[in-house]
C-alpha cells in the first residue's frame, strides 16, 4: 500500500495520471530535474554589479528549490574580499543593503581565474578532466531543464570573459548543440544581461531553447543604481527588474515564462528586452516559470489507494525468468523519448 | 598611380612647391597660427570625459567632516609652533600629531649642495615629515601620496597652514576606514620643490649630485598618483588646479578631470590659471572665445616655461600622475569651508583607491582651454605641422630650385647660342641685361656642378664659397658657441669669485658677453682670402640646412612640450624663412634687426617681461623693463639651478639648439648675395 507517491522520478508513473488535466499541465514539461549554470564573466571592482547580478539570481533559484549540487556558479572576481569593499565579506544588490547576497551558504564552483571560456564550455558539454569533483560538473541528462544565466561585458556577437578572452555567439550555439547531441538537456532557458545581449542567442540552432536577453543588438544594457556607501553600481537594470519579478514567485507559483518576458519594459530598462521562442516547442504562455527557476518536485496527497506496477522489478528480473512480452513493452516505452534524437544506425 | 611614386607627378609637385613657395609659406603660416589659436573655440575642441572605468568619480558618497577633530585648537597649536621657530618646519610637532593618529611616521633629513658655488660649497639642511597609512587588507604594494609644502610665515606664496590642518583631519578620518587598497602617504615637505625632489629621490633610492636625499626610514609600494594641497586657512572662494610639471610634462588628463568632477560635485568653483569657465552657450560667442583663448594661452605659456607650477611637478618625471589643488582665498566672497575641501580630496582619494592600473587611458599630451574642454595631441598637431611647414617648404624650394636653374640654363644656353647669331636686332640694353643674367647663371651653374662633383668625389679640390664643406666652419662655430653657452655657467661661477662679483651678476654678465661675442662671430669666421666684408658661403645650402635643423628641433620639442615649440615656432619661423643675403642695405639692416629681435637673448628678455607683467601691473614702461631686467638675471640663475637640481632641460635646449640655430641664420645675413 502506498499512501503518498513521489511523482517525478519515473515515466511509468506519469502514464498513470495522464487522464487528469491539471496534472497533465503540470507535467507538460517532461523534465525531472533542474540545473542552473550561473556565470559572471567580468572581474574588477568597478564590475561589482555583475557579481551582484549573478549572486542575486543564484539566491533566487536556490530559494525556489534548486540545490547547490545542481547549481554551477561561476564568479570571476571576489568582491566580498576586495580590499576596496567598505562592507567586507558581503555583496549587496541594493543600496538599502537589505539582503547580503553573499550570505553564509554560497557555494562558488568556479572562481577568479578559473572562470574561462574553456571551463565554461567544458562544464556545458561535460568534457571535464576525470579528476573534476562532482560539484564542479553539470551532471544533467536528457530530462534536465537547465537555466543558463550570463552577465558581463558584451558586444555584438561576444561576451567578454575576465579581461583576456571572449566567448562568441557561434561557440555558445555549438556548445548547446553538443549538449543536445550528448543528451545533456531537455530544455534550456538562456538568460543574459549584457550590452547587445540579443546577439548572443541569434546563432542558436538546437531545439528546446528559450532565450531572453536584456538588450537588442546596438543597445547598451545599463546599470540600475549606485550604492553611495559602497561606491559602485550595485546591479544592472534588467536583472534588477527580473529579480523583482522572481521575488514574488513561490515554488508552487503558476506564473508563466510569458509573464517573465514582459519584465523590464523599455521605460524601465532603457534597453529593449528581446526574446527568442522559435526553438522552443512549447508555448511560453503555458510554460511555468518554475520549470527553469526552481526544482519543483510535485508532491500531491491522494486519498485513494493506487496500485502501481513495480517498474523496477522488470529490470531486476533475469532474462530467463522475465516474461518476454513485458520486456519488449518496457523497451519500447524507454525509447519513446529518445526517438527524437538523431541517432546513428 | 601614386602621386609620389610617379616621377612625373612628383616632378610636378616639386615644380609647384618651388614655384609658389613664397605664397605657400605665407599661407601655411597664417593658416597654421590661425587654426592653432582657433582650437580654443568649442567648435574645434572637445568635452572632457573620464576614460578610466575604474575611477568611478563621484559615485561614492563623501563622508568627511572634522567631527571630533578640533580644527581651531590644532590651528592654534600650529600657529604657535610657527611663531616659535620662524622659517623652520615644525617637524616635531607634526611628527607627534601623525603619531597620535596612529600612523607610521618618519622624518627625512636631506642636505642641499648648491651648484655654481652659490653657497661656497656649504650644504643646507632640510627636513621632510611623512606618515604612511598602511592599507588594512592588502600588502603595501601600491601607494598614493597626499602632500603639502610647508611655507614659513615669511614666504610670499599662498600659505599652506590650511592644508596641513586638513591633512591631519583627513589622516584621522582615513585611518578609520576599512576600504583602502593602497597605502596613503601623507607628506609635508620643506623648501618647496627641493624638499619634494629630495623625498622622491630618497623614495626611489636615487642618488643625486646636489640634493642628497639621505635615507628614508620607511617606504611603501610604487606611487600611483599624488595630490598636492596648497590651502590657506579660512574661507575659500574657489579651487585652482595646477598641472604643469617640470619640462612641461602634464599629468594624465583623467586625473585632472577627476579633480574637476569632484570639485563640481561638492559645488565648489574650479579654475585653471584662475580663469573660471564660461557658461555653456556663452562659449560659442566671440567673448566666450576670447576668454577661452586667454585661458589656453595662459596654460600654454606656463607650460612653455618648463617650470613646475607646484610641488606636483616633481612627480611627473617618475611617471607619477600628480596635480596641485590651490585654494583661492578671498576675504569677502569666500564661502567654501575647509571640510568641503576635505570632501573633495576624500573623493579624489577614493577614486584613486579604485585604480587597478597606472593612469594610462586618457591623454598625456593636451592643451586645456577650460576645465571642461580639452585639445588633444591629435587636434593640435595638424595646425602645428602647418605652422612649421614654411621652414620645410622653403628648404625644399632652395634645394631643388638651384638644381633646376642649372638644368634650365643648359637648355636656355643652347637656344641663346642659336638666337644670338640670328637676331642682330636685339637692342644693346636688353642684350646687356641678358648678358648679366647669363653670367650670374653661369656662376651658379659652376657652383652647382661643384657641389655635385664634391658629393661624388670628396678628394676634389676645395673651392671657397660653395658646397657643403664651405658651410662647415659656420656650422662648427655656431655649435661651438652652443657648447660654450652650455659649459659657461660653471666656468663663470668659479671666476666671478675672484672678480668679487656675486654669482648672479657674474653669470648674467658673462652670458651677455658671450652673446655679444656671438653677434660678431660672422666676422671671426670670415675667410682671410675673401676680398669684401661679406662672408662667402653657399648661403642657399646653409639656409637649407638651417631650416631643416630648425624644423627638426621644433618638431621634437613639440612631442615633449608643445607650448614651447608653438611659441618658439610662431616667433622664429617667419623671420628665419625670410632671411637672405641682399645687396640692398636698408633691407639688410631690417633683416638684421628682425633677427636680433628673435635672438635667444631678446626672446629670454621678452619672456621675462611677460612674466613680470603677469605678476603685477605696471603703469610705467621703464619700471616694467627695469624690473624685467632684474628678473631676467635671477631667472637665468634659477634656470641653471633647476638644471642641476631637477634635470630641467630648458637651458640645454637653448644652448644646444636655439642658439646655434639662430647663429646659422645670423650668419646668412652676412653672406655674399649670389
Amino acid at each position: 500500500m502506498i499512501f503518498a507517491i513521489l511523482l517525478s522520478l519515473s515515466t511509468s508513473v506519469l502514464t498513470v495520471n495522464t487522464a487528469d488535466p491539471p496534472v497533465e499541465e503540470f507535467f507538460a514539461s517532461n523534465h525531472t530535474n533542474n540545473w542552473a549554470v550561473l556565470v559572471d564573466a567580468s572581474r574588477f571592482w568597478f564590475n561589482y554589479r555583475h557579481v551582484a547580478n549573478v549572486l542575486s539570481i543564484y539566491r533566487s533559484v536556490k530559494r525556489l528549490g534548486i540545490p547547490d549540487s545542481h547549481i554551477i556558479l561561476m564568479v570571476a572576481d571576489d568582491m566580498a574580499c576586495n580590499p576596496r569593499n567598505p562592507r567586507p565579506a558581503t555583496v549587496f544588490n541594493n543600496a538599502n543593503q537589505n539582503i547580503n547576497v553573499y550570505g553564509d551558504d554560497v557555494e562558488v564552483d568556479y572562481r577568479g581565474y578559473e572562470v574561462t571560456v574553456e571551463n565554461f564550455i567544458r562544464v556545458l558539454t561535460g568534457r571535464l578532466p576525470p579528476s573534476t569533483p562532482r560539484s564542479k560538473r553539470l551532471l544533467s541528462d536528457e530530462r534536465s531543464n537547465i537555466l543558463v544565466y550570463m552577465t558581463g561585458h558584451g558586444g555584438d556577437g561576444f561576451l567578454k570573459f575576465q579581461d583576456s578572452e571572449e566567448i562568441s555567439n557561434v561557440e555558445l550555439a555549438d556548445a548547446f548543440q553538443q549538449m543536445w547531441q550528448k543528451r545533456r538537456y531537455h530544455e534550456i532557458f538562456f538568460m543574459i544581461d549584457t550590452c547587445q545581449a540579443e546577439s548572443m542567442f541569434q546563432k542558436f540552432y538546437s531545439p528546446n531553447i528559450l532565450a531572453v536577453a536584456s538588450s537588442k543588438v546596438g543597445e547598451d544594457s545599463l546599470s540600475h543604481h549606485v550604492d553611495p556607501a559602497i561606491g559602485v553600481y550595485v546591479i544592472d537594470r534588467y536583472t534588477y527588474y527580473a529579480l523583482e519579478f522572481l521575488e514574488n514567485v513561490q515554488p508552487g507559483s503558476k506564473k508563466t515564462m510569458d509573464q517573465f518576458f514582459k519584465v523590464c519594459p523599455k521605460f524601465q530598462c532603457q534597453s529593449t528586452v528581446s526574446v527568442r521562442t522559435d526553438l522552443f516547442q512549447r508555448d511560453p504562455k503555458k510554460t511555468i516559470i518554475t520549470d527553469f527557476f526552481g526544482s519543483v518536485r510535485n508532491v500531491e496527497l491522494l486519498t485513494e489507494t493506487l496500485n502501481l506496477q513495480d517498474s523496477t522489478a522488470e529490470f531486476s528480473c533475469s532474462k530467463d525468468k522475465c516474461p518476454e512480452e513485458k520486456l519488449q513493452k518496457t523497451s519500447v516505452q524507454l525509447l519513446s523519448y529518445a526517438k527524437q534524437f538523431p541517432m546513428p544506425n | 598611380m601614386g602621386l609620389l611614386s610617379n616621377p612625373k607627378q612628383r616632378q610636378k609637385i616639386i615644380d609647384a612647391v618651388s614655384k609658389y613657395n613664397n605664397k605657400l609659406c605665407v599661407l601655411c603660416y597664417v593658416v597654421g597660427v590661425g587654426w592653432f589659436l582657433a582650437l580654443a573655440s568649442p567648435y574645434l575642441n572637445a568635452q572632457t570625459y573620464i576614460s578610466e572605468n575604474a575611477l568611478l568619480p563621484g559615485v561614492v558618497g563623501n563622508e568627511f567632516h572634522f567631527a571630533d577633530f578640533e580644527v581651531d585648537a590644532v590651528l592654534k597649536e600650529l600657529e604657535g609652533e610657527l611663531q616659535k621657530d620662524k622659517g623652520k618646519l615644525p617637524r616635531d610637532w607634526l611628527y607627534r600629531q601623525f603619531r597620535m593618529i596612529g600612523l607610521d611616521t618618519y622624518m627625512q633629513n636631506y642636505s642641499i649642495k648648491y651648484p655654481l658655488h652659490i653657497t661656497r660649497g656649504q650644504t643646507v639642511p632640510g627636513q621632510n615629515v611623512y606618515a604612511i597609512l598602511r592599507a588594512r587588507r592588502t600588502a603595501s604594494t601600491e601607494a598614493i601620496v597626499m602632500s603639502t609644502p610647508f611655507r614659513p610665515k615669511s614666504s610670499d606664496l599662498t600659505k599652506t597652514t590650511g592644508s596641513i590642518v586638513l591633512m591631519l583631519g583627513l589622516a584621522r578620518h582615513f585611518r578609520k576606514q576599512p576600504y583602502w587598497s593602497k597605502d596613503i602617504i601623507f607628506l609635508v615637505t620643506d623648501h618647496e620643490q627641493i624638499g619634494m625632489q629630495a623625498w622622491l629621490n630618497g623614495y626611489h633610492l636615487l642618488e643625486a649630485d646636489y640634493i642628497k636625499p639621505g635615507e628614508l626610514p620607511g617606504r611603501s609600494g610604487p606611487i600611483q598618483a599624488a595630490i598636492n594641497l596648497e590651502l590657506p586657512i579660512g574661507f575659500l572662494k574657489s579651487f585652482d588646479l595646477k598641472i604643469q610639471g617640470l619640462n612641461g610634462q602634464l599629468p594624465n588628463l583623467d586625473l585632472f578631470n577627476l579633480a574637476v568632477r569632484l570639485c563640481k560635485k561638492e559645488g565648489a568653483d574650479v579654475t585653471l590659471h584662475q580663469q573660471i569657465n564660461v557658461n555653456g552657450n556663452e562659449a560659442f560667442t566671440l567673448d566666450g572665445f576670447q576668454h577661452t583663448l586667454k585661458t589656453m594661452l595662459k596654460m600654454m605659456w606656463s607650460q612653455a616655461m618648463g617650470l613646475p607650477t607646484g610641488n606636483h611637478g616633481m612627480f611627473h618625471q617618475y611617471h607619477i600622475e600628480a596635480l596641485t589643488i590651490q585654494g583661492i582665498h578671498k576675504k569677502k566672497s569666500g564661502n567654501i569651508q575647509l571640510d568641503i575641501a576635505g570632501r573633495i580630496v576624500e573623493g579624489i582619494f577614493r577614486s584613486l583607491n579604485n585604480l587597478l592600473e597606472r593612469f594610462h587611458q586618457s591623454f598625456f599630451f593636451y592643451i586645456l582651454p577650460a576645465t571642461n574642454r580639452y585639445v588633444s595631441i591629435g587636434m593640435y598637431m595638424p595646425p602645428f605641422g602647418l605652422l612649421c611647414a614654411p621652414g620645410l617648404i622653403k628648404a625644399i624650394a632652395l634645394w631643388v630650385g638651384a638644381g633646376k636653374e642649372t638644368n634650365k640654363k643648359e637648355v636656355k644656353g643652347d637656344k641663346e647660342e642659336k638666337t644670338e647669331s640670328g637676331k642682330e636686332e636685339i637692342t644693346s640694353e636688353t642684350y646687356d641685361q641678358d648678358r648679366e643674367k647669363k653670367e650670374e647663371k653661369t656662376d651658379h651653374q659652376e657652383a652647382e656642378e661643384e657641389i655635385n662633383s664634391e658629393e661624388e668625389d670628396e678628394e676634389e679640390t676645395f673651392h671657397p664659397g660653395s658646397g657643403i664643406l664651405s658651410t662647415v666652419p659656420l656650422l662648427f662655430s655656431s655649435t661651438l658657441m652652443g657648447l660654450l653657452c652650455s659649459m659657461g655657467p660653471d666656468l663663470l661661477a668659479s671666476m666671478s669669485g675672484s672678480f668679487r662679483m656675486n654669482i648672479e651678476d657674474g653669470i648674467f654678465y658673462g652670458f651677455l658677453a658671450l652673446f655679444t661675442a656671438s653677434l660678431i662671430f660672422p666676422r671671426m669666421v670670415r675667410r682671410k682670402t675673401s676680398k669684401g666684408k661679406k662672408l662667402q658661403f653657399d648661403w642657399q645650402l646653409l639656409k637649407c640646412i638651417g631650416l631643416i635643423f630648425q624644423s627638426l628641433v621644433l618638431f621634437s620639442l613639440a612631442l615633449m612640450n608643445i607650448s614651447l615649440a608653438f611659441f618658439l615656432g610662431v616667433v622664429i619661423i617667419p623671420i628665419t624663412v625670410i632671411v637672405h643675403p641682399t645687396s640692398n642695405r636698408l633691407l639688410l639692416w631690417f633683416q638684421k634687426l628682425l633677427l636680433l629681435l628673435v635672438s635667444p637673448a631678446v626672446l629670454v628678455y621678452l619672456t621675462a617681461v611677460v612674466g613680470t607683467l603677469q605678476e603685477e601691473k605696471f603703469t610705467h614702461l621703464t619700471t616694467l623693463l627695469s624690473k624685467s631686467w632684474s628678473n631676467l638675471s635671477r631667472g637665468l640663475l634659477l634656470t641653471l639651478v633647476d638644471r642641476d637640481f631637477f634635470g630641467s632641460w630648458m637651458f640645454s635646449v637653448f644652448s644646444f639648439s636655439v642658439l646655434p640655430n639662430w647663429l646659422i641664420f645670423w650668419g646668412i645675413a652676412f653672406c655674399e648675395p649670389t
